[in-house]
């Protein structure tokens, strides 16, 4: 029996071996409960547990740690996130002491999009760490019971050691360049500690799966559990934005086709994305899927309903 | 400087422009004053700006067209150059002072009088 | 060298203040080749002030070997004693000394500083060093990942690079770590990309506070 590095929801399910289902949900840009509250319903039960997204495309929103607090009191898990622009190393440790404090037990590893993109691109950066070091920085915590700075985690020389103790998440991309510098770059994060990975949202499935050929080839699958990232299309504009404007993403002209001769581009994205599911399933080193519905949680209990995911493990 | 507009022009097209232009019977204004340089690109931020300081209200710079500079890019890099301080004039507020620069083949007398005379209207000289 | 540009010439006359006597002093260094603050430009930043609907009585320009070394200064002692003010030419550190060694006069910088970075080409430079205490660039091919890395990370390149591309300016920013990669496969060295960086000791940096530099073995 393994030892439990946290005792999540989520460490449980990928260790038993179920084919586990997360989402994402972006917290408001103002004091605003009911549009937590009403993302949080659309995604009970529906899901093992929610990413929780930090001042994501740097644009200011409620904190990921307190969002993460006041969705686990609603019963569904979080996996909060730390994006190393906004804290140093100091506020980072402190913000994990206190998640843990609070009862969060995922958290997902990030270096976070630069400044110039959001809401305030007159901010200093802080990038003291990168997202490797990051993840090396929590397991250390966890693991050898130490800050980054090498003292033990106890209050006093007398007191017990209380170290803050997480399931370790990081992103991967398979398609950002250098496209051969990829799994290394897995590999990287897997050396530095990392318990599980999310990749940025697949539509060139080919390419995924010369990728998880890869990752499985060198038993990297063995070491860390990998969930499949998704992206429901709404509209054909939406994807040939994907296509054009977000770096990081790859579409293949098949799929623009598919889109462009669909009668219905919602449902045909709702299709896209239940296949996709059904596909990973079948993939070996895949250990589950990653829906990131942007502003789209409502979709997520159809797709993984039709995707043959419902019901959602109970008790655990 | 007494004369109020300089006309600065090459050894090359701009001098044979000039030399049409008179053959044609066409006269420089008066209160202008002349000053030939082998190349265009001989003229520098300081020589302009301090020409300007010291009286001269208006600068007419005649070179040769684009390909044809004798010493390759010399009309260029002048027309960068003229370019440059008819910004910094403008970005500092500085009234009463103008710079151009055209190019000219051998043959444009015609072309050539009709820009100093536009030019000098604009400087304000007869 | 240091890389610096003229402030625009509206901002500088803006910050001019209305006296009997200006100095214009410009440096024959760093800031002359990157053709910001040179003995050229003094002229034609004399010129501009005559010129400018100023109320400045008599513009004075002078140009020295540097601003940062107080060796340099004595030549101008006596026009500095004259003037009412200075607009300095110089980088950050020579208006600085500059006003430490005349205190009491006005000193105005001309310039804003930008970088320590290398000349690419004709009108060109590029950021390259941010002093930051801690050389690490044999590691990674002689190639800076503070400076060319929009990030600074030390364990690149993020999920944002494209085409060797940063995806803060995909049509103009290189993406440092995709540099750095191309460069440790050339030179033989991808391992030095799979060993994991640990953080940085910024201490060393500015962020340890203001630098000074100290040798015991030079100082009398």
């Amino acid at each position: 029996m393994k030892n439990s590095k946290a005792g999540s929801r989520l460490e449980k399910l990928l260790d038993r071996g179920e084919f586990v289902v997360t989402a994402e949900l972006g917290p408001p840009k103002s004091v605003d409960r009911e549009v937590i509250d009403s993302k949080v319903e659309a995604l009970r039960d529906a899901v093992d547990a929610v990413n929780i997204t930090d001042n994501q495309t740097a644009i200011v929103r409620v904190s990921s740690i307190s969002t993460g607090i006041y969705v686990a009191e609603k019963g569904l898990e979080p996996i909060f996130q730390v994006t190393c622009r906004d804290r140093n190393r100091l506020a980072i440790q402190a913000d994990l002491l206190g998640a843990c404090l609070n009862g969060l037990k995922n958290v997902l590893c990030l270096t976070g999009d630069h400044q110039s993109f959001g809401n305030h691109p007159q901010a200093k950066q802080v990038y003291d760490i990168d997202s490797i070091q990051l993840i090396k920085m929590v397991k250390d915590m966890r693991d050898e019971k130490i800050f980054q700075c090498g003292e033990e985690i106890r209050n006093s020389k007398k007191a017990e050691i209380r170290e803050p103790r997480f399931l370790i998440g990081a992103a991967a991309n398979p398609f950002a360049d250098p496209l051969e510098w990829r799994v290394n770059r897995l590999e990287k994060k897997v050396n530095a500690g990392v318990d599980f990975i999310q990749t940025q949202c697949i539509y060139d499935m080919e390419r995924f799966e010369q990728w998880m050929e890869e990752v499985v080839s060198r038993g990297l699958h063995e070491k860390v559990k990998i969930l499949a990232g998704v992206t429901p299309i709404r509209s054909l504009g939406m994807l040939r934005y994907m296509r054009d404007s977000v770096a990081g993403v790859r579409i293949p002209d098949s799929v623009i086709k598919r889109f462009e001769d669909a009668e219905n581009a919602r449902e045909e994205g709702i299709n896209f994305c239940v296949e996709q599911i059904k596909r990973f399933r079948k993939m070996k080193g895949v250990a589950g899927v990653h829906i990131m519905a942007i502003e789209w949680e409502n979709a997520v209990r159809g797709i993984v309903e039709s995707a043959d995911l419902l019901p959602r493990p109970n008790g655990v | 400087m007494e004369e109020s507009l300089l006309i600065i022009y090459c050894s090359e097209g701009g001098r044979k422009a000039l030399q049409k232009m008179s053959s044609e019977g066409f006269r420089l204004p008066s209160g202008v004053c002349t000053f030939e340089l082998p190349c265009t690109g001989r003229i520098n931020d300081v020589m302009l700006m301090e020409t300007l300081q010291n009286g001269v209200r208006g600068i007419f710079v005649a070179g040769c067209r684009e390909e044809n500079c004798k010493y390759l890019d010399g009309n260029k890099r002048a027309l960068r150059r003229i370019k440059r301080i008819k910004k910094l004039l403008s970005d500092a507020g500085i009234e009463g002072k103008h710079i151009e620069m055209q190019t000219f083949g051998p043959d444009e007398g015609k072309r050539l009088y009709s820009a100093i005379n536009d030019f000098a209207g604009k400087v304000g000289v007869s | 060298m240091i890389v610096a540009e003229q402030k625009p010439i509206g901002e500088i006359l803006k910050k001019l203040p209305e006296v009997e006597k200006l100095l214009v002093l410009g440096c024959d260094t760093c800031v002359t080749v990157c053709l910001a603050g040179g003995e050229k430009e003094v002229k034609v930043m004399c010129s501009a002030i005559r010129m400018a609907d100023k109320k400045i009585g008599e513009v004075t320009g002078f140009s020295i070997e540097r601003q940062c070394d107080r060796e340099f200064f004595k030549e101008i002692e006596a026009v500095v004693k004259e003037s009412d003010a200075i607009l300095s030419l110089a980088c950050g550190a020579g208006v600085q000394m500059l006003s430490d060694y005349f205190e009491g006069k006005l000193v105005i910088p001309g310039l804003n500083t930008h970088f320590i970075g290398s000349n690419e080409g004709a009108g060109y430079w590029l950021e390259r060093c941010l002093g930051c205490g801690d050389c690490m660039l044999d590691i990674t091919g002689g190639i800076c990942p503070k400076t060319r890395c929009s990030k600074g990370l030390m364990n690149g390149p993020c999920g944002g690079s494209e085409n060797g591309m940063c995806e803060i300016d995909p049509l103009n920013t290189e993406c440092g770590w995709y540099l750095i990669y191309e460069r440790l496969k050339k030179l033989n060295m991808l391992q030095n990309m799979m060993t994991n960086q640990p953080p940085r000791d910024w201490s060393r940096a500015h962020d340890g506070g203001p630098r000074k530099l100290l040798r015991e073995d030079i100082q009398p």
